[in-house]
């Protein structure tokens, strides 16, 4: 029998996840032999693993990229920095939730294990290169988060999210599943190296099943990556789930699902034209920046707001998977239009690079905004008003700049930081992904994203204007105070104007991640 | 030809069972149409000769799992009785037509598809399967016990009693009580936790 060797070196992609793991079962064990009350050290470790596995991840990060066991993972800066990602994120995450769950009496070891859970089912999710083991990591990812959607079992919202992102999400999951068992269908492997190799002759005789499978798995990723239409779950299950655990979602499995679709199509693309998955990306990015921010407008609860932005959010990141799939054989007498590739500037593999720079820089700057301002939103929150409608309404905000005057500056550096205003890392992740798909010849498409985004300016400031210029209501709540939550929120404070102002390591960095296994 | 008429006839069982999982208004029929339709699925996985799969299918599903949701029922629904599920959304409409359009997309996909083997491919020995368990397929196998985990510890988060504390005013409570609850006196603060819990939610 073949027996493949497994060496040390196929198992270095996998050693982030490792390390989330071993540490999401010390903290079960944690609440075995626990001797105090005092649970915040439980939080603590949750951070020093994820800080850890982040470190491991990062040392990946300069690896060449290659395949490993057996080509069922692959090994790659991309998917090693956007680990890296989703362990920041995760470590902020682990560190807000002290404090909110502190103030509930909830606060338990399995809460941070679930965390590190999800956090280790994102970390393999990026860097899975075959349709079951991506299957099964996805489901890992969704199932601790489901759990963390539910946790706190007080009033009917909690429940309603957890049971609405249940069923959709194991419709979705569904969905990937049957996409994924079409395209083995018409190929005869779920490796992708060995799809991509048998795609161009399995789309010359059965073009119909190709076309459904790479229709299904792409229905699949649009719901986890809440891009519109397949965003309907996103305000209820974001507004109903524990505020630190909207966070990670917002962040994290975002960025998971963004990179694993990336890798799922690099291979999927090979047997089909290319206008087919770059039309289907622009349509969907363009309905997602546009719809996210739209539906935005009205909204006066910031928490339910915050979950449409991140809609648009998403719509960006799609705007640089989009440049990625532009045909690069369009002639450059091609009109520009919304959905025309016209090489403006520079050649198509120089592109590649930019895009997957632009795409970590954005995540990045995503992560450290939406975990600072969801985590001044869960400081705010008072744990007797849960089952009141207006927890998290707009005149919350009104006057903070007066009682709390760093709390104001914090979250008016997320809300210009989300809007994309300079000099806040949201701008330069803007900057760089919009950028690039200039670059890629897609300037209808960037321009329509910018008027997008001019509206979400709107929402943003108008969450900072109520801070700073309308008087405080009496019954206004003050921040509860625990140390936990303020690092948290100081160091995404710090990270949102740093990152910035002085892009510059970070940048040079990810511009070494263009080599992306698959491309 | 038999074969093709023995598939028709499993093909809408499984249909019909599967219908009426989704219909059905109560909860115990729910279950136990599902367990049908599971079980009709694995007479499909005979006749694609995947033997191993359909002995798997009728233990882990038909068996365990469809007994675990019985429990579940049971053990959840304990004073209510059988509780009749209502469809919380009436878009019918919107529904089916979503339905017919995937239907006609995958009608279309197979309709084009010209090539199919006529034949089922050969069937993978048992052997050869855990083989593949764990060499080929080690990191999906060690993932799913991963994923196991999960799911255990996050069914264990959702469905706990709660806490004598959580609802309470004081976090140094929470700690003695949980010890010392089920070994003294375990009916007369599982009856007056839920009490203090209602008058405090009035008061807020």
């Amino acid at each position: 029998m073949n027996i493949p060797h497994l060496t040390f070196q196929d198992l270095l992609p996998v050693a982030p996840a490792g390390v989330l793991v071993v540490g999401a079962i010390v903290l079960l064990l944690s609440e075995v032999f626990l001797s105090t009350a005092q649970r915040t050290y439980q939080a603590v470790i949750g951070t020093l693993t994820a800080l850890l596995a982040g470190a491991v991840a990062m040392n990946n990060a300069f690896e060449p990229a290659r395949a490993a066991l057996q080509g069922y993972v692959v090994l790659d800066p991309f998917s090693q920095w956007m680990t890296v990602l989703v362990c920041l994120g995760t470590a902020l995450a682990s560190l807000l939730s002290a404090g909110f769950l502190n103030h509930r009496n909830a606060e338990r070891g399995e809460f941070y294990a679930l965390i590190l859970f999800s956090a280790a089912g994102m970390s393999l999710l990026a860097m899975s290169a075959e349709f079951i083991t991506l299957f099964i990591n996805l489901e890992v990812l969704s199932i601790s988060t489901y759990a963390l959607t539910a946790f706190l079992r007080r009033g009917p919202r909690p429940a309603e999210a957890g049971f609405k992102y249940f069923i959709l999400g194991a419709f979705s999951a569904s969905l990937l599943l049957y996409g994924a068992a079409l395209l083995y269908g018409a190929t005869g492997s779920t490796r992708f190296l060995d799809v991509g190799l048998a795609l161009p002759q399995a789309f010359a005789q059965q073009p119909g099943l190709v076309y459904a499978g790479f229709g299904l798995v792409l229905a699949g990723f649009a719901f986890k990556v809440a891009a519109v239409p397949f965003h309907m779950w996103t305000p209820d299950v974001y507004e109903g789930a524990p505020t630190p655990v909207t966070a990670l979602m917002s962040a994290g499995v975002k960025a998971a699902a963004v990179v694993a679709l990336v890798r799922t199509f690099l291979f999927l693309v090979k047997g089909l034209s290319p206008e087919v998955p770059f039309i289907a990306f622009s349509a969907l990015a363009l309905l997602s920046m546009v719809g996210g921010n739209l539906l935005a407008l009205p909204q006066r609860n910031v928490k339910r707001m915050l979950a449409y932005s991140s809609i648009a959010h998403a719509g960006y990141l799609l705007l640089g998977v989009a440049a990625l799939f532009a045909p690069a054989t369009a002639k450059g007498s091609d009109a520009v239009g919304l959905f025309t590739a016209t090489p403006l500037l520079g050649s198509m593999p120089n592109v590649a690079a930019s895009v997957y720079k632009g795409l970590l820089f954005y995540l990045l700057g995503y992560t450290v905004t939406a975990l600072g301002a969801f985590g001044t939103i869960a400081a705010l929150e008072r744990r007797e008003d849960e089952t009141r409608s207006n927890t998290w309404d707009l005149e919350r905000f009104a006057g903070l700049a007066q009682r709390k005057p760093g709390w104001a500056a914090a979250m008016a550096a997320f809300m210009l930081s989300l809007g994309g205003v300079p000099p806040t890392v949201g701008f330069l992740g803007k900057l760089y992904l919009f950028g690039a798909a200039v670059d890629a010849g897609l300037l209808g498409l960037a321009v329509a994203g910018v008027l997008a985004s001019v509206a979400g300016v709107y929402v943003y400031l108008r969450v900072v204007v109520y801070m700073y210029m309308r008087p405080a209501p009496a019954d206004a709540p003050a921040p509860f105070r625990h140390w936990t939550t303020e690092v948290a929120l100081i160091a995404s404070a710090v990270a949102v104007v740093a990152l910035g102002v002085l892009p510059g390591p970070v940048t040079e960095w990810f511009s070494r991640a263009g080599m992306v296994f698959g491309s | 030809m038999l074969g093709q008429i023995g598939f028709g006839v499993v093909a809408v069982m499984l249909l019909f069972t599967a219908f009426r999982v989704v219909t059905a208004r109560n909860l115990v029929h729910t279950v136990l149409w599902l367990g049908l339709a599971l079980a009709v699925t694995a007479v499909v996985y005979v006749m694609l000769g995947a033997h191993f799969l359909a002995a798997i299918q009728i233990i882990l599903y038909t068996g365990g799992v469809l007994t675990l949701m019985l429990f579940g029922v049971m053990l959840t629904h304990r004073d209510e009785g059988f509780v009749a599920v209502q469809n919380p959304s009436g878009r019918y409409v919107a529904g089916g037509l979503l339905a017919v359009s995937v239907f006609a997309m995958l009608a279309a996909a197979i309709v084009r598809t010209p090539s199919l083997p006529a034949t089922p491919a050969p069937p993978v020995s048992t052997e050869a399967l855990g083989a593949a368990f764990l060499t080929e397929q080690v990191l999906a196998f060690e993932v799913l016990s991963l994923l196991l985990l999960v799911a255990a510890v996050g069914a264990i988060v959702m469905a706990r009693r709660r806490d004598a504390g959580e609802e309470g005013e004081s976090q140094g409570a929470v700690l003695p009580e949980r010890k010392v609850l089920p070994l003294r006196q375990p009916q007369p603060d599982a009856e007056s936790a839920p009490v203090a819990a209602r008058a405090s939610g009035g008061d807020a």
